[in-house]
Order: structure tokens, then sequence, then C-alpha cells
């Protein structure tokens, strides 16, 4: 500690002659003693002649101004005194404009270094012409002066030595001092003292007005000696007094900044980081509509201060409007960014209620709570894709499944279904034998049917087709179509009447696909027709709409509703004797939707309706 | 069966039960059979063997049945009818890629299967034996000659109506192109397609029935849903 309090001194007083040295080089520069001036040829011996003369002027303006006679002669006696030979340096006449003597110390002729000034004093106007004598007899100004230039110019080479060689010391023990500063005998880490935890900005405000306040109040000393009594006392001592005040408010500044920055976060200790910091807790953790308030508030206030500023300072006028609509401009654009980002949350939303669960909003760019919605709103569209992904993948395993099964099953049931064919051609007799091999061929024919179905149906269902959408005329489809099944209208006995097939009808659909649908509603219409009936098939088109309609009269009282026809596995039959898998119209439903149709049903008594509509293609 | 010759059939399935039925079929009809189990011995029984058709499988241990007629394409140009379970157009489209001449799927028709057989072999053994006149259209195995307004479906003389034979030269004539209903009665009946009551799809039907094995799945009379009908172009199998 004490050498520690050892080399703070010494780094004041260092930094004292470093100064001092300093100063005398310039005060010596300045006066050109570096390039062989003496005190006769400086700037300084005028400096004192002119401040001389405005003391003669004053004292003789003085003296004649205001007083009577008597007094007058008194003070202008008392002046003589002053100014003799004995007590000044200086031979001068004080005069009027015009050259009229009024006043002169001059006892003889004097040679000297000439000095003329002209005096302004109150109403009247004086000249000084003098000399400064040879011969510096007198112990006046010009003579202490004459002895400190003398001595500092024989000295001058030293003395830029020494202020350099502080300089270098003090800068060295500056760098030494700061990384002990802030470190106690016996204790771990930065010790702060009282004066350090004092706010930096608040502390820096307090040095700038003490140190202006001791070079303003350096003001009324004189920076040279003026008389041989008060050369130490009223001049040097106050001036280097104040100096070494400066000296050390500049030393504590210093080291209370080393120990803060050693410290850390040196800027937290700050009224003004204080107050942002206050601030910042008001807002966060508060509701958005605490913010919104909070930010009305501070809004309406700024602009009230604006307005005040407006009307009680004229001069600010220039300043106060520009800054006024840059603020409201700034507050504009700020309202602008936070309902745009509003918009990107409501399209997240729009595309989430879609079903694009896939989409997700750049969370980068948004604030506070938007940012927190945003985030939100993607948790939600991700724990989505991954529900839809689930079950997509499970109904691809399924429909795998099937396809996979049906595939096997297929293998033995070729060999049954040629066997049974062998049988056939075998010369049998036998009836029942024979009776039998005819329910294994329609059963075997029925099992081939049903495993095509079922990968159809599963296919289907899960949109597992290749579909290649052209333009496709349902008119010609359904002439195709009546076309196909001209003879097994016939078998069953049903006539065909069509409508509206003369113009074309034409959609956007997979024509391979469509006949499907097609061909599995019209064997429907074959297999559970009334014998003797018609069955009317019809295009229409109407507002953007393409509809096919196929009416029959059933063979069979149709007491299931139209959602369970449509369901797998159910037939029109509870017996379940006539052929067919019971998947046809789910196939054909589930093909129709595919290609963007709709497909329907309608049951009124016997008469059974399917409609199918898709969108009209242009 | 076709003059004198006795053809040589392969069959190549790891299902010996179809094997063996295949077998009773081809040989009643007059044809000879040879058997393998997988694609390799298919390959090695082809190098020692005259054979003049294939009967494939597509899965099978081994070497599976489309890596086998890739193969067996390298050296000799006899049909193969590639048998198949999975049903899908994908795996028809590649077997024709590959160098198949037909498919049939599993369950099949033993009486199409014939029919298929018969029609290739045909095709194999008149390959180039018939000088093609300017007044002759063929595509595929169907020639029309309009001189004798004679219709050949593989070399064997097919029965049209005159309806039906106009239909068939209509389209013969621009193979490839799909002519609607209506385009077609215009051109055929030269009248107005006013009320067609889907008369040209019962024709078209019933030129099916005559000239293609399996009406439901033509090779040649395409109909496309939706739009009409045409004749493949080209001569792919």
């Amino acid at each position: 500690m004490a050498a520690k309090a050892a080399a703070f001194t010494l780094f004041v007083i260092l930094l004292i002659t470093a100064f001092g040295g300093t100063l005398c080089t310039f005060y010596l520069y300045s006066e050109g003693c570096f390039a062989g001036g003496t005190f006769r040829s400086s700037r300084l011996i005028n400096t004192i002649a002119e401040d001389y003369a405005y003391d003669i002027g004053n004292a003789y303006d003085w003296a004649v101004t205001g007083n009577d006679q008597e007094n007058e002669d008194m003070y202008l006696q008392s002046m003589r005194n002053n100014y003799s030979q004995e007590y000044s340096n200086f031979v001068f006449e004080l005069k009027e404009e015009d050259g009229k003597v009024l006043f002169s110390n001059y006892t003889e002729q004097a040679g000297g270094t000439y000095v003329s000034a002209h005096l302004y004093i109150g109403q009247n106007s004086y000249l000084v012409d003098g000399f400064v004598k040879d011969q510096l007899t007198a112990k006046d100004e010009f003579y202490i002066n004459n002895q400190i230039f003398t001595a500092l110019s024989s000295q001058r080479n030293a003395i830029i030595a020494i202020s350099a060689v502080s300089w270098l010391l003090s800068v060295m023990l500056a760098l030494v001092l700061m990384s002990s500063f802030g470190y106690k005998k016996g204790k771990d880490g930065i010790v702060l003292s009282i004066y350090d935890r004092i706010p930096l900005d608040l502390l820096a405000a307090v040095t700038l007005l003490v140190s202006g306040l001791l070079i303003l109040s350096s003001g009324p000393f004189e920076w040279y000696p003026r008389y041989l009594n008060d050369t130490i006392g009223m001049s040097v001592v106050p001036v280097l007094i104040l100096s070494i005040l400066l000296i050390l408010l500049i030393c504590a500044s210093i080291r209370t900044f080393a120990v803060r920055v050693k410290y850390g976060k040196w800027w937290q200790n700050t009224v003004v980081y204080k107050i942002f910091e206050l601030l910042a807790r008001l807002f966060t953790n508060r509701s958005i509509i605490w913010k919104t308030v909070i930010l009305f508030f501070a809004y309406i206030f700024i602009n009230a201060v604006m307005v005040v500023l407006l009307f009680s300072t004229g001069g600010l006028f220039v300043l106060v409007v520009p800054a006024g609509l840059l603020f409201n401009t700034g507050v504009l654009a700020a309202l602008c960014l936070l309902v745009i980002q509003m918009r990107s949350l409501q399209k997240a939303g729009e595309k989430l209620s879609d079903g694009d669960y896939e989409f997700q909003i750049d969370t980068r760019n948004l604030l506070w709570d938007f940012r927190t919605h945003g985030e939100n709103l993607n948790h939600i569209g991700q724990g989505m894709t991954k529900a839809v992904e689930e079950r997509m993948k499970s109904e691809r395993f399924k429909t795998e499944l099937i396809t996979n099964v049906s595939h096997d099953i297929k293998t033995p049931l070729t060999s049954i279904v040629n066997y049974v064919d062998l049988l056939k051609k075998e010369d049998i007799k036998d009836e029942k034998v024979l009776e039998y091999i005819g329910v294994l061929d329609r059963q075997s024919a029925r099992l081939k049917k049903l495993t095509e179905d079922l990968v159809d149906a599963s296919k289907a269902a899960t949109g597992a087709v290749a579909m290649d959408l052209v333009r496709v005329d349902l008119a010609e489809l359904l002439l195709q179509s009546v076309g196909e099944y001209t003879e097994r209208f016939a078998e069953s006995n049903i006539e065909a009447v069509l409508g509206n097939t003369e113009t074309e009808a034409p959609v956007l659909a997979d024509g391979r696909l469509l006949w499907r649908v097609f061909d599995n509603v019209l064997s429907n219409v074959c297999k559970y027709s009334q014998p003797s009936t018609r069955v009317y098939l019809a295009v229409e088109k109407k507002d953007g709409n393409v509809t096919v309609t196929i009416k029959n009269i059933s063979k069979f009282p149709l007491n299931i509703t139209t959602d369970e026809l449509m369901e797998r596995f159910v037939r029109g039959d509870a017996s379940r004797t006539t052929e067919g898998s019971g998947l046809g119209l789910s196939i054909a439903k589930s093909l129709t939707e595919l290609q963007q149709g709709s497909f329907s049903l309608s049951v009124d008594g016997d008469l059974f309706k399917v409609m199918l509509r898709f969108p009209a293609y242009s | 069966m076709e003059g004198e010759i006795m053809h040589n059939i392969l069959i190549c399935d790891d299902e010996k039960d179809i094997v063996s039925a295949l077998k009773i079929y081809l040989t009643s009809e007059g044809y000879r059979t040879f058997e393998a189990n997988n694609g390799k011995e298919a390959l090695l029984i082809l190098d020692t063997a005259d054979i003049h058709l294939v009967l494939m499988d597509i899965m099978m241990p081994e070497l599976d049945g489309i890596t086998a007629t890739s193969r067996l394409r390298e050296k000799y140009n006899i049909p193969v009818i590639l048998l198949t379970a999975k049903s899908e157009d994908t795996d028809k489209i590649l077997g024709l890629n590959i160098g198949a001449d037909d498919y049939i799927t599993k369950p099949f028709n033993p009486v199409e299967l014939m029919a298929r057989v018969k029609a290739q072999l045909r095709r194999y053994t008149r390959l180039g034996g018939m000088a093609a006149s300017h007044s002759t259209l063929s595509t595929g195995g169907i020639e029309l000659d309009d001189s004798a307004k004679s219709v050949t479906l593989d070399g064997e003389p097919v029965s049209l109506t005159p309806t039906e034979y106009e239909i068939l030269k209509l389209l013969m004539e621009n193979p490839g192109k799909v002519f609607s209903s209506a385009q077609i009665y215009s051109r055929v009946w030269n009248d107005n397609a006013y009320k067609t009551e889907g008369t040209v799809a019962v024709h078209i039907r019933h030129m099916r029935e005559k000239l293609e094995i399996n009406p439901a799945d033509p090779r040649y009379l395409k109909v496309v849903w939706g739009q009409g009908y045409k004749i493949e172009r080209g001569n792919k199998s």
C-alpha cells in the first residue's frame, strides 16, 4: 500500500514536472528563445510595456477625472514618485492625441527599446511613447522578467530534456499504476472505492465542471510576475496550486476509469444506463396491452414536448419542425412494419386453415410477440405435417400389403382356373361332378375378380393411381360406354335411352380411369336392373359443370342408405348370391374424386340414380 | 397348327402346377414343350434346343423373367410372351420395352393364352413371306388389301361387314390418329352424326371381337376413352 501511495505521489510529481516543463518549453519557444532571441527581442517585453503603459494611463486618468484640484495634485505627486527612475526602468511621455505632453518621467535622454501605445480609457484617449532602458537598474517587472527569462533561457535544453523524461516516466508509471489500480492487499478481485461507485457520467460531468471552474478561476491571476513583492504570492503560487489540483483530478479520473474497466461492464454504472434499464424493466414482462399503453403515452409525451418547444422557443423552429416530422414518419414506418408482420402471420394462418401444413414462417425478422406467435404457428404446422405423414404412411402400407397379398393369391388362383378348365374338358358323364365343376368355375372367376377389385379399391382410396389428365368429352365417353354395353344390356333385357350426347361436354380427366367408373356403374346397372325396364343416360352442361346422370329401376327393394351402398363390400342384395365383389361403387367414387369430380347416389323408391359431376373444361 | 412343322415351346415358371397345366394345353394343341423353373434354366435350354416361342413368368428365383428376356434377346428373335401377376401398366410397358412380344396377366384364361401363342407363332413363321402391294395397309398383324377388299389377321382371313371394313380402312389410313364417333360416322356413313346412339361404338366393339384376342385389352384397335378410336401406329409386336 505504501509503495503504491509513493508511486502515485511520484506519478503526480512527474506529471507536474512534465506539464511544467512543457509549459516552459512552449513559453521559451513562443518568445523565440530557441532561435537565439533575448529578452529584448521577445514579444514579452512588448506585452509588459503595453500593460505598463495602461497602468500609467489608468493612474493618470483616475487622478484627473472626478477629483478636485487638491486631490489631483496629490495623486499626480504620488504618480511621479512611483514612476521615478529609481523604481521604474521605463522612460516615457503620456500625451494627448494631438501631441500635448500630459505627464512625463523624463529626467535625461535615455536609449533603449522603444515602445509606443494608444490607450482608450473611458471617454479619453492617450498616447504613450517610451523606452525600456538598456540598463535595468530599478527592481520592477522588466527586471524580474528579465531575470526569469535569462535563467530559463540558459537552461532551455535541460528543460526540454526534463519534460521529455518526465513524460516518458509518467506514462510508464501510469501503465504500471493502471494495472495495479483496484487491487487491495488480502482481497481477491477488484475492490471499488466509494469514488469508483459514483455513476460514471455523473462523475464525468462533475469533473468537467470542477476543471472548468479551476481554469476559469485562474483567470484573474497574472501569468507573469508583476512586482517583486508579489512574485511568488500573487501569480506563480495560485497558478501552480490550480495546476496541481487539475493534475490530481486528471490522475483520479484515469485511476477510476482504469478500475471500472477492469471491474467490467463500466457502462452499466452510469445514470443513462440505469434509466434505460428501468425503462426496459418497465417494458418487459408486461402484457401486450401494457406495452401498447406505455408506447402510446411515450409517443404523446414526445409530441407534447416538441409542441411546447415549438411555441416556447421561436429560435428553435428550424430544428423542432424537421425533428417532429422525422419522428412521426419513423413512428408511421414502425406501425407499417408491425402491420406487415401481422399480415405475414395472417397469411400463415390462412395457409394452415387451407391445409398447407408444410408452410413455415420466417420468424427471424419478426418482433417480440409476433415472433412467439409465428413460432407457435410453425409448431402447429410441424405437428400437423407429422400427423398427416404418419397417416399417409399407414395408408401406403395398407395398399402395399393388399397389393402383395393379392399378388400372392393370383399364382395359386391361376392353377385353380387352369385345372378347372382342364376338368371341364375331361369326358365326364356324372351330372353331380359336372355341377360341382360348374360351382368351382364360377367361384374361381369371382375370386379372380375380387382380388383385382381389392387392389384397385385400395389404390383408388389412397390415390396411388397414375393419372394422365387430358381433355375428355363426356358425351363421347358415354356413347362409347353404351356401345361397349350393348350386348350386356340386351342380355339383361334392359333398354338404354341416351340423352343430350350430340354436343361436346369436355372435362379434364383421365379417360381410362373414367371408363373404369362408367364400367363399374353400368355393370351395376346390368346386375341390379329390373328386366324389361329402361336405363336413362344423359349428359348436361350447366353452370360451368358437366353432369352425367344414369338412372335405372332396381330389381331389389333398396332398404339401405346411399352412403352404405358406396361402402366397400356392401351390395344391393343382402343374400350376396349375385356375382360381384361389392367394391364397384366404392372404386367408382374414389376414382371420380381423384379426378376432382363428385360422385353421388340417390334412391327414390326403386329408382336408382348415379350422378357424376365434373368442372367443365374450357 | 400350320403346316407339318412341330413347334417347340419353352415354358418357364417356378410354379410347377402352372407349368404342367400349360404343358397339357400346349401338347393337346400339338406343340412340343420344354420346361424350365427359372431364367437360368430357360437360357440353357434355349442354347441346346430349337425353341420357337417362350412363355416366361416374371417373378422367379435365380434369374427373373425380365432379365432373362433381355438376355435371350441378345441372341434370338423368337417370340416371348410374359406371364405376370402384376397388372400395373408400368410393368407391361417395361416388359414390352425389354423385348417381349406380348404379355398376359395371371390368373389368365387358357383359351386366351392359346390364342396369343398361335398368333405369335403365325407371325413369327410367316415373317417376310408376303409381298406387300401398294394397295395393302398393315398394322401389326392386321393386313388390309384394298384391291381385294380383304382383311387378314396374322395371316388368317377375317370376315368384316362392309361398314366395319370402311371403319377399319379409315383408321388404318391414318394410324395413330384419333377419330371421334361423330367423325367416323360422317366419314363412313357420309351423313351428319345426328342421333348416332352409340352406333359407331357398337361397330367398333364387334370389330374388336373379330380382330383382338382379348377385346377388353386390345392390341391394335384402341379405344381412347372420351375422345374416340384409333389404330396403333407402327409395327411393334
